[in-house]
C-alpha cells in the first residue's frame, strides 16, 4: 500500500512517496501541500522510496508544479529509481523541474 | 516449516544493549546484535530478506542512527517488510512524529516497559507472519498463471485492469516495467474508449479532482453498462502478445505515442507514450485505434 509523507526541510516541504505513485494516492498528495502553497517557497517530491509512477502520478506532479507557480526550480524531483527516471525522461520532465539524484 | 523469529537488536550504549538483549532473550527469542545503524545494515544485508523478522533499534547512535537505518530498510523491496521498531529516549511528538512517518512499526520511549515491549513485539510477529502466509499463497497462485498459453479476459473497470496488469506482466521479463505500460493501455480503453471520456473532459475532471467519481458513474449509466474490455494474451516461447479492444469510436492515436511539446503542461495524456516507452517489442493500434496489440518478451519460461 502506498503513502505519502511530508517534513520540512528548511523553507522547503519534502513530500515522499512510498510505494507505487499513482492516482490511489491523489487525495494524499494533494492534501500534503495545498495548505503550505502560500508560506513555502519550494517543495520537494521524494521519489527515493517510489517503485514506480504511472502517467497519473506525471500529472499529479504537473498539477503541484501549477500550484506552486510553474517555476522550475521550486520544484525538486529527488532520487528518482531507475525506472522512475525513465519514465521522467519519456515526459522530458528535467524541462519542468529540477531533477536531483544523490549517489 | 517456519523458521523461529530472530531479532535484531540494535543500540551503542553497551547497557541498553545487554538490558535488550537480556529482555529479548528472556522471552525465548533467538537474535544478533549491532552497534550502530551501519553494522545494522551490514548485518541485515548479508542474510536473506526473511532472516530478521523484527528489528529493534536505538534513534541516536553513530556512524547511522535509527532513522538512517530505517530509511534504508524501507528502500530495500526486499526487506522492506521488516517491522523496525524505534526504541529511544527521545519523547517529544515531533520526534515520534518523524520516526512513525519514515515507516516504524512502533516508537518506544525509554525507559522500556517490558509488558509493552512484549505486547509489540507479538503485534509485529503477527504481522510478519500474516504477510509471509500472503506472499506465499500469492507466490503459488502466480506460479501457476506462468503455465498459462491462451487466455480471455473481459474487463470493465479500474480495479480490474489494476489487477489484470499485475498478473499479465508477471509473465513478461521486466513485470516492473510492463505493469505500467499494460495499465496506461487498459485504463486508455475503458476512460477514453468505453466510456467516452473526452481529453479535455479528463482534464477538467482531473483539476476538480472528479475523475474517479466520473467513471464510476459512467460505468452505471445505461449507455454504458454493458460495455466492456476484452483481452486476449497468448505466449510463445519468447513473447507475451497482448490485444486489447474496447467498444469505443475510436481516436486519433498517433499524435499520443510520442512527446508532445503542445500537452508538456497537460496534466494528462502521457499514458501511451509510457506504455510505448515500457520495453514492449511492439506496440500498433488498429482499427481506428479501438485496438490496441502488444508484443512484450516473456520471463525465462518456468513451465
Amino acid at each position: 500500500m502506498s503513502s505519502v509523507s511530508t517534513r520540512h526541510q528548511g523553507n522547503c516541504l519534502e513530500i515522499i512517496i512510498d510505494g507505487v505513485f499513482d492516482m490511489e494516492i491523489y487525495h494524499d498528495f494533494n492534501n500534503a501541500y495545498k495548505n503550505h502553497l502560500d508560506t513555502t517557497e519550494c517543495f520537494i517530491v521524494n521519489l527515493s522510496q517510489t517503485d514506480r509512477i504511472d502517467s497519473a502520478a506525471l500529472g499529479l506532479m504537473l498539477l503541484l508544479r501549477q500550484n506552486a507557480g510553474a517555476d522550475k526550480s521550486h520544484i525538486t524531483l529527488l532520487n528518482p529509481n531507475e525506472r522512475v527516471m525513465k519514465s521522467l525522461k519519456t515526459a522530458q520532465f528535467a524541462k519542468l523541474f529540477t531533477i536531483q539524484t544523490q549517489d | 516449516m517456519t523458521p523461529p523469529p530472530r531479532f535484531l537488536l540494535v543500540d551503542d550504549t553497551p547497557a541498553a544493549l545487554k538490558l535488550l538483549s537480556l529482555m529479548i532473550d528472556s522471552m525465548g527469542w533467538t537474535f544478533d546484535t549491532a552497534v550502530d545503524g551501519e553494522q545494522a545494515w551490514q548485518k541485515i544485508q548479508a542474510h536473506s530478506a526473511d532472516y530478521y523478522s523484527i528489528i529493534i533499534s536505538d534513534w541516536l547512535m553513530p556512524k547511522l542512527d535509527g532513522l538512517g537505518l530505517l530509511t534504508k530498510l524501507k528502500q530495500d523491496r526486499e526487506r522492506r517488510h521488516i517491522p523496525l521498531i524505534l526504541q529511544t529516549a527521545l519523547a517529544d511528538k515531533v520526534s515520534m512524529q518523524q520516526g512513525l512517518s519514515a515507516g516504524a512499526f512502533y516508537y518506544l520511549t525509554k525507559p522500556l516497559d517490558m509488558a509493552l515491549i512484549q505486547s509489540v513485539i507479538e503485534s509485529a510477529l503477527k504481522d510478519t507472519q500474516t504477510h509471509r502466509q500472503l506472499r506465499q499463497e500469492l507466490c503459488k497462485i502466480t506460479q501457476s498463471f506462468l503455465c498459462v498459453r491462451q487466455a480471455d479476459f473481459e474487463f470493465k473497470t479500474r480495479q480490474q485492469a489494476q489487477g489484470l496488469s499485475i498478473l499479465l506482466a508477471g509473465l513478461t521479463a521486466d513485470a516492473e516495467e510492463s505493469v505500467v505500460g499494460l495499465f496506461e493501455l487498459m485504463i486508455n480503453a475503458i476512460e477514453h474508449g468505453n466510456l467516452g471520456i473526452t481529453y479535455d473532459e479528463k482534464t477538467e475532471l482531473i483539476n476538480q479532482n472528479r475523475l474517479y467519481e466520473e467513471v464510476d458513474a459512467r460505468l452505471t449509466q445505461p449507455q454504458y453498462a454493458n460495455k466492456y474490455v476484452s483481452l486476449h494474451v497468448e505466449v510463445t516461447h519468447t513473447s507475451v502478445n497482448i490485444g486489447i479492444r474496447d467498444m469505443g469510436q475510436g481516436f486519433d492515436f498517433e499524435q499520443y505515442l510520442s512527446f508532445s511539446l503542445e500537452r508538456a503542461l497537460d496534466n494528462h495524456g502521457r499514458g501511451i507514450m509510457m506504455a510505448s516507452n515500457a520495453g514492449f517489442e511492439r506496440l500498433e493500434y488498429r482499427d481506428g485505434g479501438r485496438e490496441v496489440y502488444c508484443v512484450i518478451p516473456r520471463a525465462r519460461a518456468t513451465c
